[in-house]
């Protein structure tokens, strides 16, 4: 096999002797100061430079080439070892913004030092502001820096950074500091009292439109109505972490909704966002960008969502509308305009005002009229009968297969009557079925699997429940992350469900003494089971089994986390609870911890999160010291050795 | 080649996004024979790294059977696993395959079905269930297709951090590599920061290989669970508070520890991390390991002391790799590990305590800086204006008072 040498170069052990030959020196000293002090060879050049002679200057000097000039220096530099004395500051002048006054003044160390780092440093970075640094190390009283910042046109912010005193920089400030709402006008007015502590007020002036227009465009900062905006602590990026979880909201049927259903939909998910009103839900949606979320199409003036098929056009708001008047032909247009409002949370003054006037041809005496004739020929109802045949149905799967037979066709309920189903709601259901758990038992339960995403299709919450009692009860059993299989295949595949049961027996008892514990832990604690030997799949499905026992509770973490209710008196505990308990009583390395969850119990927690779970308990974590203590007395003990 | 003779129709289907657009593919029953396993993927690439030398068999039966090998080495209790859930409940989920019968996806089920067909279970087992992609894919798209299914989130769990990361050289870094970090982002449903940070990790793993002069043999990565540990170089070496000049000192100290670390090297390399972000230490340990450092580099290069089997694992030390978590580690002389150890061990102090000490008095000072802030001028005329602003002053004020009190009771 053929070695490449690629990585290493092996060094010379004459190349040193050869070098202090090259510059006619017995040895170099550890200081660049000592150093200067000797006769080297090319001396002036160093110095001519380090000075601020272009090479051109240098070259003409010593009647030489630019370019020669180049090479003797970078020859020298390259030669010299890491000087003890260059080491000592060689940070503060590659990291900041300092001059050579200042650094005489503050840092009080030979000029020559500061020179050769800077000759010698061909990087061009951005350097951080001088004051940062006075800053961080208490070199001068803070009021210093901050007059000094503000002749500068910088400040120091609520972070403890030196930001130029602009109007962004002062807008998140002004924002952070103050976490109540604002509007533009009061912020024009806090904004002229920051700046005229800096003598800026002048120059520093924007109009409202402009100021507006900068503020929809800061990371920070959400609005709401009304001109009322505030600071928002998450950014975009944040934000997309919980992309899926606002999926979910719109997973519900096609249509155009007003946002507050959105935003009462899941009020746990509105407090972790820190999502005050409707209003905020729209614009953290509109910041994530709408291509990000499936369903959603618009949301038109913060309130109008529309989901699905429904696009905001005229097209598709006539075909919604014109649907739902087809499901309450001869009834009230009131009852109407209430069910719109139930059921989608559309405002009932502005739809009544707009179905009275786009949709006034159908409306007689305020009752809906609509007589739509049914298709006559023989032939669309032997096609129709074919296609249109399971137990139940959503409204959009039935229209798209009839409209592949008659374009024109419309959904009414005097059709659907005709195909041999009745209407509940968002879903029809053939006549033979007397209730929906009996029309999905037909649907699903006769099958070998069933895809989740069939389920989801329905985008009926009263699908989605069916589903989640089947499994409860073992007639649907999940095997992988986007199927199920029925009780029928189990059972040709040779079990029954009381294998499950026996199965859940056998956990819960060998889990007796455990108040926590995962699938992972009880194969680790020595669980087996005949059940599965037998089946051997994927643990997501003996995870699932488990959560559908009465007895266990769960808490969702990248695993199942499942708690043994005999052994634990908190009604709902949550993942804090589980960490608090899984830390007890004596300190603990962070980075032990989060392996310690992995090893014993296949759960993948980050850092950052068991940290943040730990602000609400009386656990304290110092990240000096990487370490978790179950309180502050603890900390200081080890810290301070009291 | 795989012909429509050869396949016959079922009644399933199965959804791929293809092309950036979800598609429905027909399932088809295809004897087992017609296929072959792609030596492009990850997970066998690893495997095949360790062939190097040796020429890997043309023939697809003789070429099979040296991939279930591998297959089956590398994680027998899942093969096993998969194989007697087959056996009961039938293949469930289709497989990928080309045209050609290069198979996209689905190694396992292959591998289970074709021991199953060889210890005569049943005529079933003779067929495997598979969607039949057309040769009008790119490479590209079809490598697409591969990293949308290996990174669905059934398949994350089991999935080699090591083959990852050999997928992320072959996708990304290596000459040929076919795809920017946005795309391969978005395939695999990651943050494009992440990739990066992947992209990195994988980087040092090929120079780590570089450096103990075993370039591109992945097995040895995989054997020595090196993912944990160069994930923790690869933060260290982006502290901005390593000097560019001693960027490469860092790099080497760390692979040199890395190559002659006892026990968990994660933890040891995690707690280099303050020596090498301190100059002074970096330059300490640096001065001290140079002759060491010189030594290893030569052990490393020089072909007649390191024979191949130092690295090699037997057939029964690979049974236990998957029950215990000892590393194997590259068999470094003696004398060369206590020297880097030492030196390395000894620089980590107690520097972490010190700055723990300090950390409430740098906070104290922090808070005198911002208190300055609040202009008292200003102060003044807004609780003029406001009644409610000046209840917030006063109460703000009180608050403030407070904690100057305890601090003093403290003192």
């Amino acid at each position: 096999m053929e070695v490449k040498k690629t990585y290493y170069k092996k060094k010379n052990i004459n190349k040193k002797k050869r070098d202090l030959k090259w510059l006619n020196v017995e040895s170099i000293p550890s200081n660049l100061m000592d150093f200067l002090e000797l006769n080297f060879k090319h001396k002036y050049i160093l110095l001519n430079r380090m000075s601020g002679m272009t090479l051109q200057e240098v070259g003409e000097i010593e009647g030489i080439t630019r370019e020669r000039v180049r090479q003797i220096e970078s020859k020298i530099i390259s030669i010299l070892p890491t000087f003890n004395d260059v080491e000592k500051v060689k940070r503060i002048v590659l990291d900041y913004d300092i001059t050579e006054k200042e650094f005489t003044e503050y840092i009080r160390q030979p000029i020559s030092l500061f020179r050769f780092i800077r000759l010698a440093d061909k990087s061009k970075v951005d350097r951080k502001p001088f004051e940062q640094y006075l800053l961080y190390m208490n070199k001068v009283a803070p009021q210093t820096i901050t007059k000094k910042l503000g002749e500068r046109n910088k400040f120091i912010n609520h972070n403890n950074d030196v930001v130029s005193l602009d109007v962004n920089s002062v807008i998140d400030e002004i924002l952070f500091c103050n976490r109540k709402e604002y509007t533009v006008d009061k912020l024009q007015q806090d904004m002229e009292r920051f700046f005229s502590k800096y003598d800026y007020s002048a120059e520093k002036k924007i109009s409202n439109r402009a100021l507006s227009g900068r503020l929809s465009k800061r990371e920070n900062v959400i609005h709401s109505v009304k001109g009322k905006f505030r600071y928002y602590k998450y950014d975009v990026e944040e934000l997309m972490e919980y992309v899926t979880n606002l999926n979910d909201l719109f997973n519900v049927s096609d249509g155009i909704y007003g946002i507050r259903y959105f935003f009462e939909l899941d009020p746990d998910l509105m407090r972790l966002l820190d999502i005050k009103n409707e209003a905020e839900l729209a614009n953290v949606l509109k910041k994530i960008g709408y291509k990000y979320f499936g369903r959603l199409n618009d949301i038109v003036r913060q309130s109008q969502v529309y989901i699905g098929n429904i696009q905001n056009d005229k097209k598709s708001k006539d075909k919604f509308y014109k649907d739902i008047l087809l499901q309450f032909d001869g009834e009230p247009l009131k009852v109407v305009v209430n069910y719109l409002y139930n059921n989608f949370y559309l405002h009932k003054g502005s739809t009544l005002a707009y179905l009275s006037k786009k949709f006034a041809s159908f409306i007689y005496e305020k009752n809906i009229v609509l007589n739509v004739p049914l298709p006559q020929n023989a032939d669309f109802y032997i096609k129709a009968m074919k296609v249109v045949c399971e137990p139940i149905y959503n409204f959009e799967q039935v229209k798209k297969k009839l409209n592949k037979i008659n374009q024109n066709v419309i959904l009414s309920p005097q059709l659907i009557d005709r195909l041999g189903y009745y209407d509940r709601g968002n879903t029809i259901i053939k006549k033979k079925y007397s209730n929906q758990d009996e029309a999905f038992r037909a649907l699903w339960l006769v099958n070998d699997y069933i895809f989740t995403d069939s389920i989801k299709d329905f985008h009926s919450r009263s699908a989605d429940f069916k589903a989640y009692q089947f499994e409860l009860s073992h007639d649907l059993i999940r095997i992988d992350y986007n199927r199920y299989m029925t009780i029928k295949k189990f059972e040709k595949s040779g079990f029954v469900k009381n294998d499950i049961l026996a199965f859940i027996d056998e956990v819960v008892s060998f889990s007796k003494s455990d108040m926590f514990y995962t699938w992972q832990y009880l194969l680790n604690q020595g669980f087996t089971s005949g059940f599965v030997e037998e089946t051997c799949f994927d643990s997501l499905f003996y995870e699932r089994l488990i959560f559908t026992s009465p007895l266990v509770r769960t808490i969702q973490a990248n695993s199942y986390i499942f708690i043994n209710t005999d052994n634990c008196d908190v009604e709902n505990p949550t993942l804090i609870k589980f960490i608090e308990y899984e830390l007890g009583t004596n300190p603990k390395d962070i980075d032990d911890f989060i392996d310690e969850l992995n090893l014993k119990y296949g759960l993948v927690i980050t850092k950052s999160k068991v940290i943040e779970k730990l602000k609400q308990s009386s656990y304290v974590y110092s990240s000096e010291m990487r370490k978790v203590y179950p309180n502050k007395q603890m900390m200081y003990q080890e810290i301070y050795k009291i | 080649m795989i012909k429509e003779s050869d396949f016959e129709l079922t009644e399933e289907t199965k959804n791929l996004t293809i092309k950036g657009a979800l598609k429905l593919f027909a399932v088809v029953k295809i004897p087992l024979e017609k296929l072959k396993y792609n030596r492009q993927n990850g997970r066998i690439a690893t495997w095949i790294s360790e062939y190097e030398n040796e020429i890997l068999p043309e023939e697809t039966e003789k070429f099979n059977e040296v991939v279930e090998g591998f297959i089956k080495n590398s994680n027998p209790e899942s093969l096993k696993k998969t194989k007697a859930n087959i056996e009961r409940f039938g293949q469930m989920e289709p497989a990928v395959v080309l045209e050609n019968g290069i198979l996209v996806d689905g190694n396992r089920r292959f591998t289970a079905l074709r021991q199953l067909k060889r210890e005569g279970k049943g005529a079933e087992f003779n067929y495997i269930k598979a969607v039949i992609l057309s040769d009008s894919y790119s490479t590209k798209e079809i490598k697409t297709l591969e990293l949308n299914l290996q990174h669905a989130k059934e398949e994350r769990v089991d999935y080699n951090p090591i083959d990852r990361l050999v997928d992320i050289y072959r996708d990304l870094l290596s000459p040929g590599a076919e795809f920017s970090p946005a795309e391969y982002a978005r395939e695999v449903d990651e943050k494009e920061s992440k990739v990066r940070d992947n992209m990195s990790v994988a980087q040092l793993m090929i120079d780590y290989l570089d450096y103990i002069q075993h370039p591109n043999m992945f097995y040895i990565a995989r054997q020595q669970k090196l993912d944990g540990p160069l994930r923790e170089i690869s933060k260290i070496l982006k502290s901005k508070k390593i000097d560019p000049y001693d960027y490469n000192d860092a790099k080497d100290i760390l692979f040199a520890s890395l190559a002659t670390v006892k026990g968990d090297a994660t933890r040891k390399i995690r707690d280099m991390r303050s020596v090498i972000e301190n100059p002074r230490q970096l330059h300490s340990v640096s001065n001290k390991l140079d002759q060491t450092m010189d030594d290893l580099e030569e052990y490393f290069s020089d072909d007649s002391a390191r024979s191949k089997e130092q690295f090699e694992i037997s057939e029964k030390d690979s049974e236990k790799t998957q029950n215990n978590t000892d590393r194997y580690t590259v068999q470094v002389p003696q004398d060369i590990v206590d020297r880097v150890n030492e030196t390395v061990e000894t620089e980590i102090d107690n520097s972490k305590l010190k700055k723990a000490e300090k950390a409430p008095l740098k906070a104290l000072s922090k808070c005198v800086n911002y208190l300055h802030e609040a202009d008292p001028q200003a102060l003044g005329y807004i609780s003029e204006k406001s009644e409610k602003d000046k209840d917030d002053i006063f109460s703000l004020l009180n608050e403030l008072k407070k904690g100057i009190k305890e601090i003093e009771d403290e003192l």
